[in-house]
């Protein structure tokens, strides 16, 4: 018996929309009826975050909303090519597997970077960033980079890990010959996870970093769990404090948040 | 329809394969089908027989397990525990892929939103992660894909074909 003709379409979406994107894209291989029923808006209406429109619509790309033809074709925009909010200081994607929100916070949104009134960065331009400018840092002796990040629009049950992505100008100093310390925590929690990091990779010791290939590196400087409802935000805080050696040449794109792969 | 202090009200359901089902009130009434059938027919005798011409024995005794454990699992205020899981669980493991089949085609047909949820969602999980064989055969499908049609979808959403389960 093929269920597929006695089975309504509305049915074998509802199916389509409890598994996954990527299944979604598998099953509509199977049959042009599957295919009708796992392309449509009623699938990936579901794939999409429950306020999509409003982020998309207060975002720089809101005419995407009247642009894609239909919900699938949302959903890759969205996984192909960041869209940006908070005044082009944030990008938002969806991992394409998944659905997932991915988020990157520019350095200028997401790093408080001076003490008191005094500055010990730049800020310049670079082709490779998604971001106008990007924080570089100027000669210090004591270094310290830290934020709190909003997670309010980051999906619910799920593992995030976040990242900060960096790399170094030509002239640089003081990161191979010191680690960093990196503490990580949930804002309003009391537990911190604390660890020390080489941000510039030393022959013979561990290189906690990644090359992303897109011009920068990056490293995890903490995980957490993104409850439903919950959005305390993370804390999150890089420092050298005893160095006496100077550091500099370090530049820093941003964090980004996106779910930890199991 | 019954009302307080009279007897329990039965229904009459006949299968397609001519089987005869008595079925309390309140189970039968889950069946959206069965329910829209008296509300038409508010005279229709005690003993009126329903025919349910597309559903057959096996898979409606099926429903009426789920259905009377579910109208139970509400009376007693149990709705959404652990014990109602715990049921589900049980229910479905037991159940071929033909049985599913047939429970979500007669439960679609009669109606029963609780219970299409929930065979939905088991479905869901079993085509999780699967090939394109795997559902096609799980389905019945004979897939009328032109060799050139099923091509474009499985190179366009390439990422999406790999590492799935072992059929």
């Amino acid at each position: 018996m093929d269920m597929s003709v006695v089975l309504p379409e509305e049915c074998l979406s509802q199916i389509t929309s409890l598994t996954s994107p990527r299944d979604a894209c598998r099953l509509s291989a199977v049959s042009p009826f599957f295919k009708s029923a796992a392309d449509s808006d009623a699938v990936w209406e579901t794939f999409l975050p429950s306020d999509y429109e409003g982020i998309i619509s207060n975002s720089a790309s809101s005419s995407l909303l009247s642009t894609c033809s239909s919900k699938k074709e949302l959903y890759f925009h969205l996984s192909h090519k960041p869209i940006f909010i908070n005044s082009g200081n944030m990008s938002f994607a969806l991992e394409k597997e998944s659905g997932k929100v991915c988020c990157m916070v520019g350095a200028k949104a997401g790093i408080s970077v001076t003490w008191g009134s005094k500055s010990y960065w730049t800020w310049p331009s670079l082709p490779e960033s998604r971001f106008p400018e990007v924080a570089e840092l100027k000669p210090v002796c004591w270094f310290e980079v830290k934020g709190k990040i909003e997670t309010k629009l980051l999906s619910p049950e799920t593992t995030y890990a976040a990242y900060l992505v960096f790399k170094f100008a030509d002239s640089r100093n003081g990161f191979d010959t010191r680690p960093v310390e990196l503490c990580f925590y949930i804002g309003g929690m009391e537990e911190e996870e604390r660890s020390k990091v080489f941000l510039d990779a030393r022959a013979g010791a561990p290189n906690l970093s990644q090359d992303r290939g897109d011009g920068w590196m990056e490293i995890e400087i903490g995980e957490f769990f993104k409850k439903h409802g919950e959005d305390e935000g993370v804390v999150y805080n890089l420092f050298d404090f005893d160095g006496f050696s100077s550091k500099h040449g370090l530049i820093i794109e941003g964090i980004e948040l996106r779910p930890k792969s199991v | 329809m019954s009302k307080l202090g009279q007897a329990k009200r039965i229904i009459f359901l006949k299968t397609a394969d001519g089987q005869l089902f008595e079925v309390d009130e309140p189970v039968a009434m889950e069946f959206e089908i069965v329910k829209s059938f008296f509300d038409e027919n508010e005279d229709a005798a005690d003993d009126t027989v329903v025919p349910l011409p597309n559903v057959s024995a096996e898979p409606l005794a099926g429903i009426i397990e789920f259905c009377k454990a579910h109208v139970e699992f509400r009376a007693n205020g149990a709705a959404g525990k652990d014990e109602v899981k715990k049921f589900n669980a049980e229910y479905i493991k037991e159940k071929s892929n033909e049985q599913l089949k047939e429970l979500i085609l007669a439960a679609n047909y009669l109606n029963i939103k609780e219970m299409l949820d929930f065979l939905t969602e088991t479905i869901a999980n079993r085509l999780k992660n699967k090939s394109v064989e795997y559902v096609r055969a799980f389905f019945g499908i004979e897939n009328d894909f032109t060799p050139q049609e099923e091509e474009a979808v499985r190179k366009e959403y390439e990422w999406a074909f790999e590492g799935v389960d072992e059929d």
